[in-house]
């Protein structure tokens, strides 16, 4: 590196701002990772950690190659919601994934709506097609869009539509149509 | 000393001459209109350029809304969300784009066909190939004469 020869603490101080920043780099890890797991919040109450935990949320923060570490990585995750506007399950949704070779891999919801692809038994090649089926409906529902790279559904489906969101991924579009009946996760508290 | 030279550059630096200032020219706003859906289609889900960080921003009624009480997924595109898109991809090489523009720099040069073709490192990879309806549909756009026939072949549903 050239520094100008009468500012010669320049360098100095640029050497340790320039060791001060890798330090910092390495001690902090992925700081946006941090805030966007932290911002999760914790575990609902009853719920154990497995697959019927944080329904709704974008699992890849955590089950990915970046995340936390615990759990099992996963390429494609999701949950399945009955109405846009309600947090009853879809369970037993059928979820079949296009991957842009043509391979099709089939998953089906769990009793919290939740469904997932491990990243050991899947890596499909982007981008995606997804369509989903259910016993009760009786049309396919593919979606209207490609995934581009995002194996987490609800980093792009959140809850709440908005200019940024798709809103929850969900089967039936009638506010008036009977709720399900909320399925049971036997294996929780 | 240090202090004076960095305030000597600042000041040599903010001195900016209105004369010299050159004003990119975008590609027509009425043509983009047919290129519109095709890059909605293909580059703007909510999971790559629909994402409000990045620094080519498509709106779109499949993707990212420009207005906050418009959802994804509802409404057409609007007007000024075609223009927001436009505005963007123009300003991501404006003094090569106005160069292609004006003739002097082939489309193939620029970093949105590049990487549109997958030659240049893109994590969508190709989604057009050099001659195809939708490569024409862009490089002649921003050439300054889009093929609307070919961009409305590939404007999808």
């Amino acid at each position: 590196m050239k520094t100008h020869p009468s500012c010669p603490e320049a360098s100095v101080h640029l050497r340790a701002w320039m060791a001060a920043l890798v330090l910092a780099a390495v001690a902090c890890g992925d700081p946006m990772l941090d805030d966007r797991i932290n911002r999760l919040g914790g575990e609902q109450p009853g719920v154990r950690r497995g697959p019927n935990h944080r329904p709704g949320q974008p699992c890849l923060v955590c089950h990915s190659s970046a995340g936390d570490g615990e759990g099992p990585e996963m390429s494609v995750a999701g949950t399945i919601y009955q109405k846009p506007d309600r947090d009853i399950p879809a369970q037993g949704a059928r979820v079949d994934i296009t991957d842009a070779s043509g391979e099709i891999w089939t998953v089906w919801s769990n009793c919290a709506g939740n469904f997932y692809v491990t990243a050991e038994r899947w890596q499909p090649l982007f981008p995606l097609h997804v369509q989903v089926t259910h016993p009760w409906v009786t049309e396919v529902l593919p979606m209207e869009s490609k995934i581009g790279r995002e194996g987490a559904c609800a980093s792009c489906h959140a809850l709440q539509a908005g200019p940024s969101s798709a809103g929850r991924v969900y089967l039936v579009d009638d506010p008036a149509a009977p709720d399900w009946p909320w399925p049971i996760c036997e294996d929780d508290d | 000393m240090c202090g004076s030279l960095a305030l000597a550059l600042t000041s040599a630096c903010s001195a900016v001459d209105p004369e010299a200032v050159t004003i990119a020219r975008c590609p027509d706003a009425t043509e983009f209109e047919h290129v519109s859906p095709f890059v909605e289609a293909s580059c703007g889900t909510l999971d790559c350029h629909g994402d409000p960080p990045r620094p080519m921003r498509v709106y779109g009624k499949a993707g990212l809304r420009l207005d906050a009480s418009d959802i994804s997924g509802g409404d057409a595109t609007t007007p000024a969300e075609r223009d927001a898109t436009m505005r963007s991809l123009c300003a991501l090489e404006p003094e090569r784009s106005a160069d292609t523009l004006a003739g002097r720099l082939a489309p193939e040069a620029l970093l949105i066909v590049g990487k549109g073709r997958g030659e240049v490192e893109h994590k969508g990879g190709a989604l057009m190939h050099a001659g195809d309806d939708a490569d024409r549909c862009m490089t002649s756009w921003l050439s300054g004469a889009a093929d609307l026939a070919a961009c409305d072949r590939v404007a999808g549903p």
